[in-house]
């Protein structure tokens, strides 16, 4: 039996909180969990908050929303506000640090994207770190990247390639 | 064996119709079943289909009932506010005995009401809009892989019986992605030689008209009796529920769709914390409404559930239908709130040892 | 003895459930005699609406579907779409086509869908029993405008000139069933667009000027005599538009 795992990504619209949830649903694909991701949808899509909640469960369990998240990825303010009450002591935690002030491990995404020249794929550091923490292979990242952003500019596809390995060998995790 | 692809509800259902065999599709968009459209626009025509995106709801069914009754396979999709205005077209459908599939993704209501998950379109779904004596076979997936192979169980439901069948889901399940087996082979097509209107008279030898007109009233009546021979054999034939924990006997949750999912959790629950044996009864079509077999997975059981989205349209079935000493409980909540495994599992401690209420108005 | 006239076999043998002195027949006559002419009956199919016309479907000698109440443009897009190699008709009302059905049929207009619009004006709601249609006149009376209809119920709505602005269409023309010259004119019209269907060439409406002397509570020589001088007043006959014939297209 693989472990449950429960994700919550939240954050600005346009921070990219919903393709890390997918890519990580399409990580558990490839490992044979059964996954689902639910995204907020409607206006908030198309602008404001968004968040997506990944399941992955063993195959025959029912995958949906559920509290007691093993894993979560906060982007802002309101997102930590919204979703503190589903975060426990066990559920991994990281934090955008550049928006906000609490005590939990995370990164300055904007910042560290920034200095690295890879702005636009900021939201692949934080996936490189979710794929880190929950100590899957390194390629695992690179070929679900490689699936879902087929079409893409090469320059583009590099950058998030090298944004994802910074978020994977990030110190906090 | 197709390989396991993750896919986005709307997405999902949109390629496995295509792979039913689908030959047209007409829709107009609304949310949340927007990607369903959307992903039609694209592979329909691509593979030689047809795809229209029509000007309303009503000219989106009317386009199916005409391709329909020219003998097309043919969907359409829309949600809670737009199948509203497709009753009229679905009676349509129905008194002329064509077959044709309706995806129905729910949203919260009434009114223009909100975009967020629902089951409140229970009645709307089973009970229809449409004037006259007509039923709608009504599919209820609880997850993006049932609501693929309902597709093609209303296909195929549609063109055994020559009436309109729907897969009633709600905005979770076309929103959410999924693991997803996607079919790979058409089904099968019927020969609608017979009855279609596709213009080939002289071929046939005789014209094919589709109607639903009668004015003489003793062919109406013949008509009606005829139809309700029909829906009498699709209830004997097609009621179908899953009774998940047939060894549970200390009582049970009645859900569809998302709740079912939800209840699931629930049941799992009330033994790891509880100690009860609870079933889940997920009931997979809505009409016909499994009502024998429902009567027998609660039997002798002082309780049950019903669990649901929506403030107690399924509730006030599962008591007119089942008519037994088992105390029927409601726990729900409508408006784009979704239900949680808590609100079940404290919704039935707190009923299962009552008295029978009457919570539906 | 040589045969000089025989019904036509692009209608069935049922008898028109039409009013004495209505013009329906003449045209349902006119539609049957060009489909067989131009040997597309066995190939054609019916799209009857609802209004006076209603049984259309058993009338016309094809394949056929009664659509509900103002949406036959839908119906036939879907019809259409699955056997473009069908010729595929909408037989219409004004109430059906230009009031309920108003969005349906300027949709199908607008994608140029390559289907037929026989669209027959008498400007009221003649099944019903007389009432306003969007076609009446200003002034005429009907059951649900006693005193006449005046602007506050608005103007009597000029179906082909708003259809002919769509950019895509092959042919639109208005005619009138009142007497022999203008029925020979107006079967020459529901040819043409017949074959504007049959070229591929997209949409065709004909719109026939035709009377309901019950409704309208004259004679039936009166009636036509009122197609004639009223009608014609408020709708002008003419081609309102000839793609074929456009120099920029």
């Amino acid at each position: 039996m693989k472990p449950t795992i429960k994700l919550v990504c939240a954050g600005f619209g346009g921070q990219g909180v919903l393709s890390v949830g997918q890519l990580i649903g399409m990580c558990g694909i490839e490992l044979g969990y059964d996954v689902s991701w639910m995204p907020s949808y409607g206006p908030e899509m198309r602008g404001g908050t968004a968040n997506c909640h990944v399941v992955l469960s063993n195959i025959g369990q029912s995958p949906f929303i559920g509290k007691d998240m093993t894993h979560a990825l906060l982007m802002n303010d309101a997102a930590f506000n919204k979703f503190k009450p589903l975060i426990n002591d066990d559920t991994s935690v990281v934090i955008h640090t550049g928006l906000i002030h609490q005590h939990y491990p995370g990164c300055d995404f904007s910042a560290l994207a920034h200095e690295h020249g890879v702005d636009k794929s900021m939201n692949m550091i934080a996936f490189g770190m979710l794929v880190k923490s929950l100590g899957w292979d390194e390629n695992l990242g690179y070929k679900v990247m490689k699936s879902k952003f087929k079409g893409l500019s090469k320059s583009l596809i590099e950058n998030n390639e090298k944004a994802f390995r910074l978020g994977f060998t990030h110190e906090s995790v | 064996m197709s390989k396991v692809e993750f896919l986005k509800g709307n997405e999902a259902i949109a390629k496995a119709a295509l792979n039913y065999g689908l030959e047209a599709f007409f829709g107009y968009p609304i949310t949340p079943q927007n990607e369903l459209i959307e992903t039609m626009s694209n592979i329909m025509p691509a593979n030689g289909r047809v795809f229209v995106q029509a000007e309303s709801e009503i000219a989106a069914i009317n386009m199916v009932y005409g391709a329909a009754g020219a003998g097309a396979r043919v969907m359409t999709s829309s949600s809670s506010v737009g199948i509203a205005l497709k009753q009229e077209g679905i009676s349509f459908c129905a008194g002329s005995e064509l077959p044709c599939v309706i995806v129905s993704v729910s949203r919260s209501g009434p009114g223009l009401g909100g975009i967020l998950p629902a089951q409140s379109d229970y009645h709307q779904s089973v009970y229809g809009g449409g004037n006259g004596d007509y039923r709608v076979i009504v599919l209820a997936p609880a997850s993006v892989q049932e609501a693929v192979d309902d597709v093609g169980k209303a296909f195929v439901l549609a063109e055994k019986y020559r009436n309109p069948t729907m897969v009633l889901l709600d905005g979770a399940i076309a929103q959410m992605m999924a693991s997803v087996k996607l079919p790979t082979e058409p089904l099968p097509y019927p020969d609608n030689t017979s009855w279609a209107a596709s213009g080939a008279a002289k071929e046939r030898g005789s014209r094919n008209v589709i109607n639903s007109l009668y004015l003489d009233p003793t062919k109406l009546y013949a008509h009606n009796q005829k139809l309700h021979a029909k829906y009498r054999e699709i209830a004997k034939n097609e009621a179908w529920l899953i009774d998940h924990q047939p060894e549970s006997h200390d009582g049970a949750i009645i859900a569809y769709g998302t709740s079912a999912k939800i209840a699931l959790g629930a049941v799992q629950r009330l033994k790891d914390e509880h100690g009860l044996n609870v079933k889940c009864i997920q009931l997979r079509t809505l009409w016909p409404f499994p009502k024998q077999a429902l009567k027998e997975a609660i039997k002798g059981m002082k309780f049950a559930l019903v669990a649901e989205m929506s403030m107690g349209q399924l509730f006030q079935d599962v008591l007119a239908f089942t008519r037994t000493d088992t105390v029927i409980g409601y726990v729900g909540k409508a408006g784009g709130e979704i239900i949680t495994s808590d609100d079940i599992v404290l919704g039935y401690l707190a009923q299962m040892g009552g008295e029978q209420i009457e919570h539906s108005v | 003895m040589s045969t000089v006239f025989k019904k036509t076999g692009g209608l069935t043998d049922t008898p028109f459930s039409y009013c004495p002195g209505c013009t329906h027949g003449i045209i349902h006559r006119l539609v049957a005699e060009v489909l067989e002419e131009l040997g597309i009956l066995d190939r054609s199919i019916t799209i009857a609406s609802v209004g006076c016309s209603v049984f259309a479907y058993d009338y016309f000698n094809t394949d056929a579907l009664q659509s509900p109440h103002g949406r036959a443009p839908a119906v036939a897009t879907g019809v259409k779409r699955m056997h473009p190699d069908k010729i595929v008709f909408t037989y219409q009302g004004d109430g059906d086509l230009a009031s309920i059905g108003a969005a349906e049929i300027i949709h199908a207009a607008n994608r140029n869908e390559n289907i037929t619009v026989i669209f027959v004006n008498n400007a009221i709601y003649g099944m019903t029993g007389g009432q306003m249609a969007p076609t009446t006149l200003y002034n005429q009376v009907t059951t649900t405008t006693p005193l006449g209809r005046e602007a506050i119920s608005g103007a009597p709505l000029k179906m082909s000139e708003m259809i002919a602005t769509m950019e895509h269409i092959a042919y639109v023309e208005r005619c009138m069933a009142a007497d022999g010259p203008s029925i020979m004119k107006t079967k020459r019209a529901i040819r043409k667009a017949f074959e504007c269907q049959m070229n591929n060439e997209g949409f065709s409406m004909i719109e026939v000027l035709s009377s309901c002397n019950i409704g309208w509570k004259l004679s039936p020589v009166e009636s036509l005599n009122y197609i004639k001088n009223t009608m014609t007043q408020t709708f002008p006959l003419g081609v309102f538009r000839e793609r074929k014939n456009e120099t920029n297209h």
